[in-house]
């Protein structure tokens, strides 16, 4: 009994440990100095010099591609929302004719290879005369954003009992009142989980951000894959970058986690 | 007060539905239907980068043959194929052990749990430059470490065989959470009486899982397989910041080579039906699987 404890300890511990290597590491290599990060053997403790922080605002302007970004990736998660939220619920709580092709409509859509629709994409916006634009990325990070904000809310609303929205109907509510009333705010959690993956990946994509962008619509990690130059790399940009652009992710990851599993385990397991 | 009632109507009650989706309806067709039809359109004719919007021949089916007959093709395709098979399988055997390694009682796992999660959210393309610094032959920390241990230094992103290597374990990293958390889920519904009732009878820890823990689980590896396949079909960014398509081809995935060919060398046509064959291939496989497995994506 003892035995198996500690094995079940250690083994937790040593996948955290290769969990956590390597993003300590961007860390640790965005906070010393650019010379030391490709010496060996290497310097775990030295001198902390914020130096490739200032050079990233500086010189690299890295404020306007995090802007973009945010900009893109907030775009991105209203759209999904706005169109996700009344297909999902009329996925979830309606029969219809119809309703298997749709479905099996969305499913295709996720499915699909970005590279597949980034190839008209980019002769489609050419021609609207939205090439570069932030909005055609926003537009294009929704194909695989909708979805997923259909899939998940779908779950997170088939979980919850349609009693409540009839109790609600009974006491005087019309359909879309007991909507807005009883069901929205208690999806408000779900509503969440996914307004934060949708951010997620829009903030995290490169393909379509590598072909569709602009001048004026470059994304955080177009910046950062531009540091590997063909006459060098820019670690020290590269990591402290990274760890920038890395901290939404982290952050936005860790509060979300805990409605995942229970979003997941409640909308998709039915036996 | 009439207005209220009126929505309940009958005729509101059919078209409500149809209404809820209209949106979602809009935004396929027009993002998604059109744009398919365009690529399709486009994959008919000999066309280039520059005379997108003005020229192109039409050559019917040339392209796709081609293709078929090309090496670049299947070289890529063979890739793509082991660089998925080989992910999933890792993903499925580590996101497992990781994820009945979460669910016992050990003391702070809830904290356990967040870190582990953790690499999932971060962007690929840290995360392939990341990696990229450990692979490095010079300076990256790998050969430092096997150099410990007088192994030879290893050419992790210049040699065919490492290049996938190393490619395929930076994958898994990346997204091996993604299988436990949906293993994370599915064990949470299984309920505790069928294990305690084994135990009574006497069962130990490998068979408990072995009929009780993975039969239940199923459909929870359907949907975590489904899902991670289709990813690792479409890779690109790790591979990219990686190797861009390894030393001579040896990592070029479908689609960097259909990126490659269609804005490198800017043959649209071409790439629009490499892609067309792409689109073929996943829609195929998508409907076989759920129909298979009756997968409740």
């Amino acid at each position: 009994m003892q035995i198996h404890k500690v094995v079940r300890y250690v083994l937790l511990i040593a996948v955290t440990m290769i969990v956590l290597f390597p993003i300590f590491w961007l860390f640790h290599m965005s906070i010393i100095s650019p010379n030391e990060i490709t010496t060996l053997p290497p310097k775990i403790f030295s001198k902390p010099s914020f130096e490739s922080f200032f050079l990233i605002f500086k010189d690299n302007n890295i404020l306007k591609y995090i802007f973009n970004s945010f900009i893109i990736a907030l775009s991105t998660t209203a759209l999904s929302l706005i169109i996700g939220l009344p297909a999902a619920y009329s996925l979830a709580r309606f029969e219809y004719r119809g309703k298997l092709f749709f479905s099996i409509s969305v499913l295709l859509l996720y499915v699909m290879p970005p590279i597949a629709m980034v190839l008209p994409f980019y002769r489609i916006f050419q021609s609207l005369g939205l090439s570069g634009t932030r909005v055609s990325l926003a537009l294009a990070h929704s194909l695989i954003t909708i979805p997923l904000a259909i899939f998940l809310l779908r779950g997170f609303i088939a979980s919850l009992p349609t009693e409540i929205e009839y109790a609600a109907m009974i006491d005087g509510c019309t359909r879309v009142e007991s909507i807005f009333r009883v069901t929205i705010p208690l999806l408000l959690p779900g509503i969440g989980a996914t307004a934060v993956l949708c951010f997620l990946y829009s903030w995290n994509d490169f393909i379509y951000a590598s072909i569709l962008s602009g001048r004026f619509s470059k994304t955080a990690p177009l910046l950062i894959a531009g540091f590997i130059t063909d006459k060098a790399i820019y670690w020290d940009r590269i990591a402290s970058a990274g760890v920038l652009v890395l901290l939404p992710p982290l952050i936005m990851g860790v509060l979300v986690q805990p409605y995942l599993v229970e979003g997941l385990s409640a909308g998709s397991v039915k036996g | 007060m009439k207005l209220r009632n009126q929505l309940t109507g009958r005729c509101s009650k059919v078209f409500f539905p149809y209404l809820l989706i209209s949106p979602a309806v809009i935004y396929i067709l027009s993002m998604f239907i059109y744009p398919l039809f365009s690529s399709l359109r486009l994959s008919l004719r000999s066309i280039r980068l520059y005379e997108l919007t003005t020229g192109g021949v039409f050559i019917g089916l040339k392209n796709y043959i081609s293709a078929l007959q090309e090496p670049r093709f299947w070289n890529a395709l063979g890739n793509t194929v082991t660089f998925m098979v080989i992910s999933v399988g890792l993903e499925l055997l580590f996101g497992l052990g990781i994820a009945m390694l979460l669910n016992t009682k050990l003391k702070g796992r809830s904290f356990y749990r967040v870190i582990i999660i953790t690499p999932l959210m971060l962007t690929p393309v840290i995360v392939g430059i990341d990696f990229k610094m450990f692979f490095n032959y010079i300076y990256g920390i790998n050969n430092w470490f096997l150099g410990l241990f007088s192994l030879g230094p290893v050419q992790w992103l210049s040699h065919p065989f490492w290049a996938m290597f190393s490619v395929i374990t930076t994958e898994v990293w990346n997204q091996t959470p993604f299988v436990v958390l949906i293993v994370l889920a599915g064990l949470q519904s299984i309920p505790n009486e069928l294990n305690d009732a084994a135990k009574v009878d006497g069962a130990n820890e490998l068979r408990k899982f072995l009929y009780i823990t993975l039969p239940m689980l199923k459909p929870m590896l359907y949907v975590a397989i489904f899902w991670r396949t289709v990813a690792t079909f479409r890779v690109y960014d790790i591979i990219f910041v990686l190797t861009g398509g390894g030393p001579t081809y040896s990592t070029e995935s479908m689609s960097i080579m259909v990126s490659s060919l269609g804005f490198g060398s800017g043959r649209m046509g071409y790439a629009n039906a490499l892609s067309f064959l792409m689109i073929l291939i996943v829609v195929i496989f998508a409907l076989i699987y759920n129909k298979k497995t009756q997968t409740n994506y």
